[in-house]
């Protein structure tokens, strides 16, 4: 279930928000368990199974690797299962993350391997198996949980309610973003709160993400499928830069925006979810942009990936592997396409030669416009492998682009860029071009005037025009109903 | 964790201020307080609120709103419900016309340009509306022709074994004829222009078996009309045009059935055009009318009703003692709405007609099969863009297997 659908807006959130606020307030863990559960079934179905069957595991294994402050004492106090022994935790722990892991191999990257396999050997029978919503982001979430329990950063959970929350709470579950476990465990059992403060406090966070998504991004995605989606030959040079600057605009928009949902959503039941991005356009470099997009992914990487290879600390040989290592798989997390690899091999090596030539250490407020154009251009280049539907449209796309032909004309985006997604294009380039330091989701956290006037602003004008369009954006009448 | 401390980060500093929660504001019992909440309140609750109201949600597409769905759909409950409530919003109706009011007055964005940019129509001159698809469709065909052509040729085969007459039409879409009307530039011009007259090339040089050119018929009378013949804001042709079908239709049954003088004038006359529909904003277009007169003939209103699982529409006409002669075989018609919104005009020569939508016929070969062996004379159409795409699924082999296997087994049961 989208969060910008009618079945989320003015049927299950209505229902869940007036449940939170009857049923007392230390319901709110289950109320969320439940709704969660719901959430998932809508838009996965059967797969709520595997969820299901996935947290059972982490669940159980989060009590298993639990060393403790005070382990014994703690587990006689309480009666829990517990392993003294070192190794014998460890094992459960390779055991967990193998689990995790082969399940996100097989559901997410089996048919796409076994299909590469086909076309090799022409034997091998390809494995087309469904993607289950929001396998990357649940799975990250049993990895982290396992991984800092293990570590000793947090107690496992005792509660099976509380872990299925913190798993699969509804406003993260499918896009994030994604929280690692020490950065929510003290918040899962603080539910005296005031609820209507939340609430007020969350809305205008959500108003402005959902304003993103359906005013702006979902405006501008034709243009990015006019322009990617059609024959590679009918472009022409400008075309393809329209494409490829829409495409920059709606990914952000559209990525953000659900991301500013989902912290609102958070705020509203009491949870304060971690930023996610912090205007990654205005960065001065390819470093610079990973601190600012999909931040809770790149933390991610960080703790459970980068630092355990060795990070910097070894050789500087070692440190690039283990740079590519992350943004290979940075890459492939994202979808499960030779075109995705390419992406994050892309980032990964503009980042390794930043660190080799010390622009990653270079003063940011030196030469920004000259670094941040140079690194918007980066990023929309390394957009057209994220969006093209394979290499070699990708290649055929960055060649168009690449050479100045001004002379033809395509009519790819004929009857597409109208006046209205014209305008939205300009204000969201704007927007994209403001100061470094101007960051709306942020702003709207502050007590200042001018903080004010945007919270009212979204709430009582950008969520009532994005309802009016996702109300309208149903409307599918069928032409030959009449025969 | 304790590495953390040790260890440089991959991108340094990127657990920096962003990581660490804002400081909280005071907000308890602050007027903005109170403001946001009424608002979200009235973000959530307004269609709910509208509902215990009274509101209840309009039919504004020309479909029936979704039923209410069942818990026996097992997991399927899900996607129905998304359209269930989808559907049953109260206030939607208000929300589309408002959207399209904005759109157009707003932005002046031409009609149908949807919430996400997306048209389903394409904003001609003067006011004049396209079917998206006709362009769409022709540029991204899923069979070759030449497969549609070999398949129709099959099918004729079939029926003339049953010992039917069998006649195949090809309405041209509105995009084929009225290229005057069509906008200096749209997506998609170049490669359905191509395609299109790649196609009629195909159509006029190789027809397949008992193939009837409407598209010449209507080429010539568009050039000796020097004015439109198909409706400006519908996608179908305009009665004249549903004329010249009818007239073929009744010389396919019995050449000299139809006569000159059946199809008259009647004046301007309105309906609803269906592209309008599209743009949120249902609107009538103006055209002229035609009417199929024949002395002593009358038609009465279609008779709903199934052949096995197949819905059909009867129609009958009757004519006097001195009326003009009526085709009496039981005839079968598969079509799409070109027939339907022709059907005034063709009704007045068949006493009985069985009409089949040719959308729902390959669902069921076994009945389609069991109404062909019913039938004197077998008649199919297919709009163009359908057609010569390969979208129209009784052109495929995968029907005709299962018809030709439905049409020996009911063959050989006969007596």
């Amino acid at each position: 279930m989208s969060f910008a659908s009618p079945a989320f807006l003015w049927y299950y959130l209505p229902l869940v928000l007036g449940l939170y606020l009857v049923l007392p307030r230390s319901w709110r863990n289950g109320l969320l368990s439940v709704a969660s559960l719901v959430f998932y079934a809508w838009g996965g179905g059967a797969f709520v199974l595997l969820l299901l069957a996935c947290m059972a595991v982490n669940f159980t294994a989060g009590i298993l690797v639990d060393t403790g402050r005070s382990e014994i004492e703690s587990e006689q106090e309480h009666g829990r299962p517990h392993i003294a022994s070192t190794s014998a935790r460890r094992a459960v722990l390779v055991a967990t993350v193998a689990f995790d892991l082969g399940i996100l191999a097989v559901w997410k990257y089996g048919d796409f391997a076994t299909r590469q396999l086909h076309e090799l050997t022409g034997s091998v029978q390809v494995l087309a198996v469904a993607l289950p919503i929001g396998i990357s982001f649940f799975t990250f979430h049993h990895l982290s949980y396992v991984v800092d329990v293990y570590r000793g950063s947090r107690r496992s959970q005792r509660s099976p309610v509380q872990f299925i929350t913190y798993i699969a709470m509804f406003p993260q579950l499918i896009a994030g973003p994604i929280v690692r476990y020490h950065e929510i465990a003290e918040q899962l059992s603080d539910t005296k709160r005031n609820r209507l403060e939340d609430i007020s406090e969350g809305f205008p966070r959500f108003a402005l993400g959902l304003a993103k998504k359906v005013v702006i991004a979902d405006a501008i995605a034709p243009v990015a499928d006019a322009a990617f989606n059609g024959n590679p030959a009918a472009l022409d040079f400008r075309t393809a830069w329209i494409g490829a600057i829409a495409y920059t605009l709606q990914i952000y928009f559209d990525f953000s925006g659900y991301s500013d949902m989902a912290i609102g959503l958070g705020r509203m039941f009491g949870f304060r979810l971690p930023e996610n991005f912090n205007r990654p356009y205005s960065s001065v470099s390819v470093t610079d942009f990973w601190r600012r997009w999909h931040m809770s992914l790149s933390r991610w990487f960080r703790d459970y990936l980068y630092i355990p290879l060795g990070g910097n600390r070894g050789s500087t040989a070692m440190t690039y592997r283990n740079l590519y290592i992350v943004f290979l798989l940075t890459g492939f997390w994202h979808g499960a396409n030779w075109t995705f690899l390419i992406w994050g091999l892309y980032h990964g090596s503009w980042l390794a030669a930043e660190r080799a030539l010390g622009i990653a250490r270079a003063d940011p407020n030196r030469h920004v416009v000259l670094r941040r154009a140079l690194t918007l251009l980066i990023v929309i280049v390394g957009w057209v492998f994220f969006r093209s539907s394979d290499i070699g449209r990708a290649g055929k796309y960055l060649a168009t682009m690449a050479v100045p032909e001004l002379s033809s004309h395509s009519e790819v985006l004929d009857g597409v860029l109208t006046t209205r997604i014209s305008l939205l294009l300009v204000l969201a380039a704007l927007v994209a071009l403001l100061p470094r330091s101007f960051v709306m989701g942020r702003l709207l956290e502050r007590a200042s005037p001018p903080a004010r006037v945007a919270r009212l602003a979204y709430a009582g004008v950008a969520a009532p025009y994005a309802a009016v369009l996702v109300a309208a954006g149903t409307f599918s009448p069928f032409l030959y109903f009449q025969f | 964790m304790t590495d953390t401390a040790r260890t440089e980060p991959m991108a340094p500093d990127s657990l920096g201020a962003q990581d660490r929660p804002p400081p909280r504001r005071r907000l308890r019992g602050s007027p903005l307080r109170i403001v946001v909440l009424v608002l979200a309140a009235g973000f959530f609750c307004l269609p709910g609120v509208g509902y215990l109201l009274g509101v209840r949600a309009q039919q504004i597409e020309n479909r029936p709103l979704t039923t209410r769905p069942t818990a026996s759909e097992g997991w399927k409950i899900f996607p129905h419900l998304n359209a269930w409530t989808s559907d049953h919003l109260p206030f939607r109706d208000k929300a589309v016309r408002l959207n399209a009011d904005v759109d157009q007055g707003l932005f002046g964005a031409p009609p149908g340009q949807g919430t996400n940019g997306r048209s389903e129509v394409i904003s001609g001159k003067d006011g004049w509306l396209f079917f998206t698809q006709d362009v769409d469709w022709a540029c991204a065909p899923q069979q070759p022709t030449a497969s549609t052509l070999r398949a129709a040729d099959r099918l004729a085969k079939m029926v003339r074994a049953t010992g039917a007459n069998y006649a195949l039409f090809v309405p041209p879409d509105k995009t084929s004829i009225e290229t005057a009307e069509l906008p200096s530039r749209y997506p998609g011009k170049a490669c359905s222009t191509a395609a299109k007259r790649d196609f009629w090339a195909q159509m006029a040089s190789n027809p397949p078996d008992g193939y009837t050119d409407l598209y010449q018929r209507l080429q010539q009378l568009r050039a000796s009309r020097g004015a439109p013949i198909y409706r400006s804001k519908d996608s179908h042709w305009a009665p004249e045009s549903a004329g010249i079908y009818a007239q073929e239709l009744a010389d396919a049954a019995r050449r000299g059935l139809w006569q000159p003088q059946d199809l008259v004038p009647t004046g301007p006359q309105r309906a609803l055009g269906d592209l309008t529909r599209f743009t949120g904003i249902p609107g009538d277009n103006t055209f002229d009318g035609y009417a199929t007169r024949r002395p002593g003939v009358t038609s009465f209103p279609y008779e709903p009703g199934k052949v096995g699982t197949i819905g059909i529409a009867t129609l009958r006409s009757s004519s006097a003692p001195a009326g003009a002669p009526l085709y009496t075989d039981q005839a079968l018609l598969l079509g799409d709405s070109f027939s339907g919104i022709s059907e005034p005009q063709w009704t007045p020569y068949f006493s009985k007609l069985v009409s089949v939508s040719i959308n729902a016929a390959p669902k069921d070969p076994k009945d389609v099969a069991t109404m062909i062996l019913s039938s004197k004379v077998v008649f199919v159409e297919s709009v163009e863009r359908a057609f010569a795409t390969g979208r129209a699924p009784l052109f495929t082999d995968a029907f005709l297997d299962k018809l030709q296997v439905e049409l020996d087994k009911q063959r050989a049961a006969r007596p």
